[in-house]
């Protein structure tokens, strides 16, 4: 589903943020991506969404390379990824719902289905009580669930998160974890990029380290 | 499980419709949320755009109304040529009779010395003068009415009957008509120049106006488009906002217009007293207002501008804006 192969990816001269990664994700997989903080893993997630261009190497997403996308398929590729955001990355000025809802209505569902996935994505990361809220009245580990609701919400085909239980105390980390299993046991290749190393070893998923912009281990 | 994307994509060309209200219908709601955030700001929008059509809109009333006035002017427009003196009455009339073929589309009337001298002591207190005269003073002439008004009809028309060795004068008061048509024509021009300075002020409002709003909202358009959001979904409800801008300013602009044009009624009745102090007022000047087209053709107008201006403005900035 993911396919890295030599990629390089350089901000300037001398700022090589990845270098020569090459690795695989296959459908229906959950794979961790671990390191320093500046090791390069956020990198990787940018480079998957198309948020970012690597500079070396090719990159294959659900069967196309990214290289060469127009705009419009770069929105239609992002639309089958879900992404967890370390920020979070929600609107403060519509409801929790309205944020969740975001997704769907990019990709033009209808008015009713929305609603009823809406509801369903909340009730899965145990927020759907505060469906009318705005996300400024919500602590920190209830925006990282409404974020994870947001990333599911659109049923994607891959999965995307950048230190998605940064902010979860560990019983809701692990909840937050086991939803990510539900999704990857359905078939949703999912990559987390955490340095929560008590949560890796618990969970016994395949590993990927990266150590200054080079793999590794590949777990 | 995957069905991410469009999930009408495969729907059929039914859905299309749905598919269509759901995503203006949205692109709607929205624009709504945002007056309603910020009901100031757009009414104040409004405000400006009105005021600034208005100009326009009330020249285009003032000129059609005197195109309407001079018309009824030149309805009465005639042409009067004077036969010599000396040309017997018979063959002034069989003159008069053959223009009725050369001059076509008018109506041509002869009028006889005596009938001409008739018609005066008819009209005047000048009857014991008159009736002390030797011999008849007044020319047999002819009339002619055309029925095409404007100034080119009655320079041909004067043309042949000045052309006739029978007619000794030909009288036509045409200097003041030209002149007035000269001066309509300066008015139009002048109400076309000055749309054209309002349409380009307000393209470049409403421009500003959306791009400083797309700026503000950057964040937010960030984030869409990192999940997917294409320009056109970002564009969608700034479009629809500056098109509700442009036509309320239009409506406004109706309004204001609406109030003037009752306002110069007024006015122009109370003028027209003045040159009638004997009687009461015989003629009312009724200013016609804009036509119920014409006020839709403004609020249209607007909301197009509008809805124009916002598109190239967001279109240039959110193309600089990278996820």
């Amino acid at each position: 589903m993911i396919k890295f192969e030599n990629v390089s990816m350089r901000y300037g001269p001398g700022l090589e943020a990845l270098s020569k990664v090459s690795f695989e994700i296959n459908r229906g997989e959950l794979v961790f991506l671990t390191g320093h903080s500046g090791a390069g893993k956020s990198t990787v997630l940018r480079l998957v969404l198309a948020l970012e261009t690597c500079s070396g190497g090719s990159l294959m997403v659900a069967g196309k390379r990214i290289k060469g996308l127009s705009k419009s398929e770069l929105a239609l590729h992002r639309r089958q990824i879900g992404a967890v955001f370390q920020d979070h990355q929600l609107l403060f000025d519509r409801s929790v719902g309205d944020n969740v809802a975001l997704p769907l209505q990019i990709a033009e569902f209808p008015h009713r289905e929305i609603k009823r996935r809406v509801r369903a994505a909340l009730d899965k990361v145990g927020l759907l009580h505060k469906e009318t809220y705005s996300p400024a009245h919500l602590s920190g580990g209830e925006q990282q669930r409404v974020g994870i609701a947001r990333a599911v919400v659109n049923r994607p085909r891959i999965i995307l998160a950048d230190e998605p239980t940064g902010n979860l105390d560990p019983e809701l980390s692990v909840d937050v974890l086991t939803v990510f299993e539900q999704f990857s046991a359905v078939g949703v290749s999912i990559l987390i990029a955490s340095h929560d190393g008590v949560l890796l070893s618990q969970f016994g998923h395949r590993t990927l380290t990266l150590d200054q912009g080079r793999l590794s281990s590949h777990g | 499980m995957v069905n991410a994307g469009r999930p009408h994509a495969k729907q059929g060309s039914r859905r299309l419709v749905s598919l269509l209200a759901e995503r203006h219908g949205q692109a709607i709601r929205q624009t709504v949320v945002r007056i309603r955030n910020g009901p100031l700001t757009a009414g104040l929008m409004s405000l400006v755009i009105g005021v600034a059509i208005t100009l326009p809109a009330l020249l285009v009333l003032i000129s059609a109304n005197l195109q309407t006035q001079l018309g009824k002017v030149e309805d009465m427009a005639e042409i009067t040529a004077y036969f010599f003196a000396n040309v017997p009455d018979n063959r002034a009339f069989e003159i008069s009779e053959r223009l009725q073929t050369q001059i076509a589309r008018a109506e041509i009337n002869y009028v006889s010395a005596a009938s001409a001298l008739a018609q005066l002591s008819e009209v005047t207190t000048l009857q014991p003068v008159l009736g002390s005269l030797e011999s008849n003073p007044l020319p047999a002439a002819v009339i002619v009415r055309p029925e095409e008004p404007g100034v080119a009809t009655a320079r041909e028309i004067e043309q042949t009957l000045v052309s006739l060795p029978e007619v000794e004068l030909v009288q036509l008061d045409f200097l003041w008509l030209q002149r007035l048509e000269a001066w309509l024509d300066l008015l139009d021009t002048l109400s076309s120049a000055l749309s054209l300075i309002v349409v380009s002020g307000l393209l470049l409002i409403i421009g500003n106006t959306v791009g400083s709003s797309v700026q503000s909202r950057r964040e937010e358009i960030r984030i869409i488009k990192q999940i997917g959001g294409t320009d056109a979904y970002v564009r969608r409800p700034f479009v629809y906002f500056g098109g509700f801008l442009g036509a309320a300013g239009g409506t406004l602009a109706c309004l204001f217009t609406a109030a003037i044009g009752h306002q110069l009624a007024t006015a122009v009745n109370a003028l027209a007293l003045h040159y009638q102090p004997a009687q009461p007022v015989q003629t009312v000047f009724a200013v016609a207002g804009l036509s119920v087209g014409q006020n839709l053709a403004i609020i249209l107008l607007g909301a197009s501008i509008g809805g124009l201006a916002a598109f190239f403005s967001v279109s240039r900035k959110i193309a600089t804006f990278n996820p």
